[in-house]
């Protein structure tokens, strides 16, 4: 009674008039940025956070959310057109929704995704609203040691669940931990790596960090391989599957949708690897793996399902436990701050309009989602055909203005430069800028909660394995770490002997 | 044996980074475990940064490398649009959002081929246009002391 209760009262404040237009503003943001390849959510809600400024918490955190969400129904179209991701998340999308619109069937894969993604996201808002409050409640319990162990858990997830190499995942996650120290000492106020520099004293801000990273870094990728775009030319007859389709694709959105929910709940876990892991899942279940990446509407309706109901089940650890579990997430984070709101199990109990204002406004967010994305469609696929170069202007423009809105500083500008010249070479050099803003964002905390941890326990050391709950959550960050290890020599011994079997071989 | 050269400058980077950061936490003072300085938490993260970087060059000796991003065509166009940043972070002061921002708008556009009449119309508009639409939400942007009066 309690929870729907709750969320009639969040229906109420999600309907008024300004937010129910900042959740479209969101939603329509959203979609237009996953459908051009090159900007991603976490820069795109970096660069809008200073229109958010002068909005109030619910409505800023309702259009930054709908821009998230939206994004991963939008990255689909340019896969399935396009053969390019419009989103990390929708990578998956292209093996077999472009071969589906190569073949004529652009519009069934189209639908599906706009479908599938509707039910995987709606199934996760519904799993949201029944989950955090409980976990809240839980969270509650914790002290300094469980929400170390906890971020702890958190950060390395967001390297074993990140694509390429764990070791450079965690060299991220230094970096990050270390610029996060920047600035005063939290607990004696001493000055720390501020260089002399007075904008230092007050550290290097998230917003700044993540808009060179994720906004210039990517501008200059996109400048050092300029993309080949080519919009397939198909006509969009019947965006509906047809009766053997659906029943092809349902399950699979089902499936998808509920190995989407549970990957997002994990701090570090996401849409990217759900939709991975949903594919792999439909392709190992089915008759026919062989056609998969043939044009099978599972293959899309799986991924799909599955990045949208991780987008919504990834809220789950930012309100309940003020863990982000990705980049974008964090950015929500950010927004929250900003208003002078923490993340984590008081929440809701603090802000309860907040949270179920959120909450409702992504259920109507996601229906204003179907409809941009089903009837609209034609209007995206126009969309695509606006050269690069345009969007690249405007994203150093935007950037720019974001970076010194922060504190009105030109350095911050400055700052910025220096970050987008440094995400430019980490992706040269394969490695992750996801880990490093989340490092810096919950570094502070991961500092705080090791001081308290250990003056309270006199210094001791095993105070982290002497409480349940912090033990188990760094066991289990022990395991995901000691799992690439195992890997790694297990191929090295399997290369070797596979050495040694060729080498054995007569020459044929 | 594969090894990769830029696996080897990133933990040889790194590595020399954790140094730098672990001699300014001594400086900063570490105290103990029961009476944490300053620059404790961050030579926590010196020592692993060191420790990380160090394995990374081995693993860039032992280990095939991982698929990075793509090998770039060319440095030409990011080189230019970066210096161009760096003239315009030092020329923002004196020229003010709306001309440093049409200058630079101008050079994004010029170095990926727009032609000249649509790259000047369009960049004096995107500079002109943040510029008003910013300070109508409230976001000043420095006019510059050219246009002080």
């Amino acid at each position: 009674m309690d929870f729907l209760g709750n969320l009639a009262s969040g229906f109420a404040i999600a309907l008024a008039p300004w937010n129910l237009l900042y959740a479209l503003l969101g939603a329509l943001l959203g979609t237009a940025i996953g459908v051009l390849p090159g900007l991603g959510p976490p820069a795109t809600i970096a660069l809008l956070l200073p229109a958010t400024y002068r909005m109030d918490p619910t409505g800023a955190v309702i259009m930054v959310a709908g821009i998230f969400y939206g994004a991963m129904y939008g990255g689909s179209t340019t896969s399935i057109l396009l053969n390019i991701p419009g989103e990390a998340a929708s990578v998956v999308t292209c093996l077999d929704g472009y071969k589906m619109a190569r073949q004529g069937r652009a519009g069934p894969a189209l639908g599906i995704c706009a479908i599938g993604s509707f039910v995987a996201g709606t199934l996760s808002i519904v799993g949201l609203s029944l989950l955090a409050p409980p976990l809240a409640a839980f969270a509650l319990r914790f002290g300094p040691p469980e929400y170390f162990a906890l971020i702890v858990l958190g950060l390395l997830m967001a390297v074993y669940l990140s694509e390429g190499s764990a070791l450079k995942g965690l060299l991220m996650i230094v970096l990050g931990l270390t610029i996060g120290t920047v600035g005063l000492d939290p607990v004696l106020g001493a000055e720390r790596f501020t260089f002399g520099l007075s904008r230092l004293t007050d550290g290097v801000d998230f917003v700044v960090v993540t808009m060179g990273l994720f906004g210039i870094g990517e501008v200059l990728r996109n400048l050092a391989v300029p993309e080949v775009r080519e919009v397939l030319k198909t006509t969009l007859r019947g965006l509906l599957p047809n009766r053997e389709e659906w029943r092809r694709s349902l399950p699979a959105v089902g499936r998808g949708s509920l190995l989407g929910f549970f990957i997002g709940i994990l701090p570090g876990g996401g849409a990217i690897i759900s939709s991975f892991i949903a594919y792999a899942t439909e392709k190992r279940l089915s008759r026919h793996p062989e056609k998969f990446g043939t044009g099978v509407i599972e293959g899309v309706a799986a991924p799909e399902a599955a990045n949208n109901a991780a987008a919504g089940s990834s809220f789950i650890p930012l309100l309940t436990l003020g863990i982000p579990g990705n980049a974008s997430i964090a950015m929500i984070f950010v927004a929250l701050m900003i208003h002078g709101i923490r993340p984590g199990p008081l929440l809701i109990q603090e802000h309860p309009g907040l949270f179920w204002g959120t909450v409702a406004s992504m259920y109507i967010g996601n229906a204003m989602l179907l409809v941009l994305n089903l009837p609209l469609v034609g209007l995206w696929v126009k969309l695509l055909e606006v050269p690069y170069r345009y969007l690249a202007a405007l994203v150093v423009v935007m950037c720019i203005v974001g970076a010194y809105s922060v504190s009105n500083q030109i350095f911050d500008v400055g700052l910025m430069v220096f970050f987008g010249v440094l995400g430019y070479l980490f992706r040269l050099g394969g490695l992750p800028a996801a880990p490093l803003v989340l490092a810096m964002i919950l570094g502070p905390q991961l500092e705080r909660t090791l001081q308290q941890s250990l003056i309270a326990s006199g210094g001791n050391p095993t105070v982290f394995f002497e409480r349940p709950i912090a033990a188990t959550l760094l066991a289990m960050g022990t395991l995901l770490m000691l799992l690439p290890a195992v890997r790694f020599i297990r191929r090295r011994r399997a290369g070797r002997s596979g050495a040694a079997v060729s080498t054995s071989e007569p020459a044929m | 044996m594969a090894s990769s050269r830029t696996d080897l400058v990133i933990g040889g980077v790194l590595s020399l980074l954790g140094v730098g950061v672990s001699v300014e936490a001594v400086r900063l003072k570490v105290g103990s475990a029961l009476d944490p300085q300053p620059g404790f938490f961050p030579l926590v993260g010196g020592i692993l940064m060191i420790a990380l970087g160090v394995l990374q060059v081995g693993h860039a000796l032992w280990a095939t490398r991982p698929p990075g991003d793509a090998r770039p065509d060319s440095l030409g166009a990011p080189a230019t649009l970066v210096g161009g940043l760096v003239i315009y972070v030092s020329l923002l002061p004196w020229a003010g959002y709306p001309l440093a921002t049409a200058l630079l708008t101008l050079l994004a556009l010029r170095v990926q081929d727009t032609r000249w009449p649509f790259a000047v119309a369009a960049s004096v508009l995107l500079a002109l246009g943040s510029y008003f639409l910013f300070l109508e939400l409230g976001v000043p942007l420095p006019g510059g002391r050219l246009f002080a009066g």
